[in-house]
């Protein structure tokens, strides 16, 4: 028990605790905390006031307890589908497992300080959600007039920490199929992060589009619509049903016995399961991945241009570690993925009684928005050109080669990433959404040409401020300020085009006017964006880039 | 071959030089042993020949070429063996070293004829389509080293190259860098072990604190200081506050 404290003390500091070289990096740190809380300010605004209209509606209609359940159960599908790469990246992927197999601790101990570092992990995705939720729907209430019980407000905290707890047990139980599989492939590094990228976005997808396809045909304007379509999600998920009962003072000690067995019963299957199955798999993740000579022919040698040579050199590298190579597949699936959710939101938004109403601009601007997000913050190729390389990034110095050729190696290789992106979220886009053929063609053209600018934004970043001595992919992604600040230019940047696109849909004018427009504000963005980022920041990148210490 | 002089370079976070006023030269058919106590500055100064570390005054020439000026043609004749078996580990053998040649422009048949003589001296031809990453550190260090000679360098600048080494290939590797000088290349290394230092060079540095503290023949060597062996001379010249007593070149 106590190697279990003192191993999930280390772990939470390990893998959560901003590390700061020195004062200025600390100041950085702060600066770019609160230009990432004003962005998101935004959107936030418009979900709380998206929710206090809905909820003085479903206060109106007596489904309080349904409300707050869909909220919660909001906070629980995120969780299921940001949560997922993370937590396999913390259980299995982290460089610690190693270590921590040859230490005095049960593989139990293990997994369950792992599992409270995911759920630590996880508390900010839910916490954004749950707390503006509950506290708006607390205004809503007290301004129609009603007050809840002092067990509404002493549940909050309970329900910050329980309530993604669950999403993350489910996915504990599904990651061990997952890294079975995984590991069948273990040699084969590129098709097992392929295949876990696969597997967890088909997972998310399974248990997400149901639940939105519930609420397809339901009438009114749309804080209307998003009442009826919670009336029907709220008891989707029993307990989370049960805890938001309890939340509005009705039977409380009943359901909260209920949500807290299930929880109970949950974890207890996550702990059962992991004795049964945590330390093989890590045993098998630990295992060697070489190509035996017996397993794949000998190819004959073939000399490549140094240009094709590097360039290869950069995807074989990339390909062949096993979490880089997850984040990228998980970039290229996540943002179809999310785009297939966004137009079936699109598909809720029904106009007002009286409104004309573009849907097909509003699921362009809806799609454009997470395309961006997804494609041009979050490609590792470029976001981590050089970290990634860690220590054998001195081999590239001692190459015959210019260091302008290494970074055009390093472009090229990203740009092709985000074409490969936008041509499968272009494919997806094409299939989905109800706007015309010359708008789907656009939406390729349009999303490349805004985000290809990008990689070298990304690229110039990383060069700039390697970190060379990760051992940690959380390090260079997540805890990382330069791979923070081309999100927030992807965040600003979709946000605009979102609410053209929303906007548009709603004024009276023909479609074909609207797309006009709508690209021609595209067309400025990837302009400016090229000018900003890209045009003549070749020579500052090699200047940075010669400069680097190792 | 290669004149070092006056190299001086200062970390960009630290105060005190790292390396300062170094100047050497190694000529043709060298091999040049580089001597020093643990964080001396040996490292640092193979760093800035190999145009890993930017330096802040001096220059480094090979053949006539200033790094500075031509790092690429300075590179292109150089091969390099690094302290911790520096090399791209997701990739298998062969691929590595498949793209040492493609970066230095080696044709089908001339790496095809020195990687074999290389992979049957050091025995490899088994793993050689094995990932770099399950490779021991020995193994590795081999393999470091058929990529440092793939394209038969001018200079082959080697760092430690013998730690982790087995006897058998311990053996091979200074073989193989008294073939390399017999053909007008150099051998420019770095170690710790003296004995392999005294067998092997033709001449060495000793550094220490960053400063040069000495370069000799070692044919020189054993005149001047006969009665001590290149370890008690070694110890005598780096735990000295001032010059050594012996006057060498």
């Amino acid at each position: 028990m106590y190697n279990f404290w003192t191993l999930t003390k280390f772990n939470l500091s390990y893998y959560l605790k901003p590390r700061f070289e020195n004062a200025k990096d600390k100041r950085k740190f702060i600066v770019s905390a609160i230009i990432l809380i004003l962005v998101f300010a935004m959107p936030l605004a418009m979900m709380v006031y998206t929710i206090y209209n809905a909820a003085s509606m479903a206060i109106q209609m007596n489904i309080v307890a349904d409300f707050i359940s869909v909220m919660l159960l909001a906070s629980q599908i995120a969780v299921l589908f940001m949560g997922m790469a993370s937590y396999l990246q913390i259980m299995y992927f982290g460089n610690d497992n190693e270590i921590l197999m040859t230490l005095p601790v049960k593989p139990s101990a293990i997994y369950l300080s792992k599992l409270i570092v995911s759920l630590f992990n996880n508390l900010i995705i839910s916490t954004v959600i749950i707390l503006p939720s509950i506290i708006t729907i607390a205004v809503a209430f007290v301004r129609e007039g009603f007050s809840f019980g002092a067990e509404y407000y002493v549940l909050i905290p309970f329900a910050l920490i329980f309530i993604p707890l669950l999403p993350l047990l489910i996915i504990s139980v599904l990651s061990f199929p997952i890294m079975k599989i995984v590991s069948y492939f273990k040699k084969h590094p590129t098709i097992s992060a392929l295949i876990t990228a696969l597997l967890t976005v088909g997972i998310v997808l399974a248990i997400y589009l149901p639940s939105m396809a519930m609420g397809g045909e339901v009438e009114g304007d749309i804080s209307g619509t998003l009442v009826g379509v919670m009336s029907k999600l709220g008891r989707y998920f029993y307990p989370t049903y049960c805890f938001a009962l309890a939340m509005v003072g009705s039977q409380i000690a009943k359901n909260l016995a209920i949500f807290f067995a299930i929880t109970l019963v949950a974890l207890a299957i996550g702990v059962l399961t992991s004795l049964l199955f945590y330390r093989s798999t890590l045993s098998k993740m630990s295992e060697g991945g070489g190509v035996s000579s017996t397993e794949k022919k000998v190819k004959s040698t073939e000399p490549m241009s140094t240009k094709k040579a590097l360039v290869m050199r950069e995807l074989k590298g990339v390909m062949r570690d096993q979490s880089i190579a997850l984040q990228t597949f998980m970039m290229l699936i996540m943002a179809p993925a999310m785009l297939l959710i966004s137009t079936f939101m699109s598909r809720n938004s029904s106009p007002e009684e009286g409104e004309t109403f573009c849907i097909g601009m509003f699921e362009l601007g809806m799609s454009f928005f997470y395309s961006f997000m997804m494609i041009g913050g979050m490609n590792y190729m470029s976001l981590i050109g050089i970290s990634r390389d860690r220590e054998q990034f001195s081999i590239a110095k001692t190459l015959p080669v210019t260091s302008k050729q290494i970074l055009q190696a390093k472009l090229t290789l990203s740009d092709l990433t985000t074409l490969l992106a936008v041509i499968l979220s272009g494919a997806v886009f094409a299939l989905v959404s109800s706007t015309p053929w010359y708008n789907k063609i656009l939406y390729i053209i349009g999303v490349f040409a805004c985000t290809f600018p990008l990689n070298c934004f990304c690229l110039m970043r990383d060069v700039k401020a390697p970190n060379l001595k990760w051992t940690n992919i959380k390090q260079i992604s997540k805890n990382n300020m330069g791979t923070l600040v081309p999100m927030l230019v992807c965040v600003v940047g979709g946000i605009a085009v979102m609410i053209l696109g929303i906007t548009m849909s709603f004024l009276p004018m023909q479609e074909w006017l609207m797309s006009l427009i709508f690209w021609g504000v595209v067309a400025v963005i990837a302009v400016a964006f090229f000018f900003i980022f890209c045009f003549r920041k070749m020579d500052k990148m090699v200047e940075y880039f010669d400069k680097i210490e190792i | 071959m290669l004149q070092i002089t006056n190299l001086s370079k200062k970390y960009a976070n630290s105060d005190v030089y790292a390396v300062q006023d170094v100047t050497f030269e190694v000529k043709e058919g060298e091999v040049f042993g580089f001597l020093g106590p643990n964080g001396a500055g040996k490292s640092t100064t193979i760093k800035c020949l190999m145009g890993i570390l930017p330096f802040d005054s001096g220059s480094i020439v090979l053949d006539g070429k200033n790094l500075q000026e031509d790092p690429i043609a300075v590179k292109s004749n150089i091969g390099y063996v690094s302290d911790n078996h520096l090399m791209y580990d997701k990739l298998t053998a062969r691929e590595y070293v498949d793209f040492m040649a493609d970066m230095f422009k080696v044709g089908v048949n001339d790496r095809k004829s020195r990687v074999d003589k290389l992979l049957e001296m050091f025995e490899l031809g088994d793993v050689y389509d094995k990932s770099i990453s399950t490779f021991s550190h020995g193994m590795k260090q081999k393999i470091c080293v058929i990529g440092a000679l793939v394209h038969k360098p001018k200079l082959w600048v080697l760092d430690e190259p013998l730690t982790g080494l087995d006897p058998k290939s311990a053996f091979i590797l200074k073989e193989l860098m008294k073939e390399h000088v017999k053909e007008d290349n150099s051998v420019f290394f770095s170690s710790h072990m003296l004995e392999v230092v005294e067998k092997v060079c033709d001449k060495i540095a000793i550094i220490d604190k960053g400063k040069l503290l000495l370069v000799s023949d070692m044919d020189k060597l054993h005149d001047n200081a006969s009665q001590l062996s290149l370890e008690e001379f070694f110890l005598s010249v780096t735990n000295a506050d001032s010059e050594p007593d012996v006057d060498f070149d």
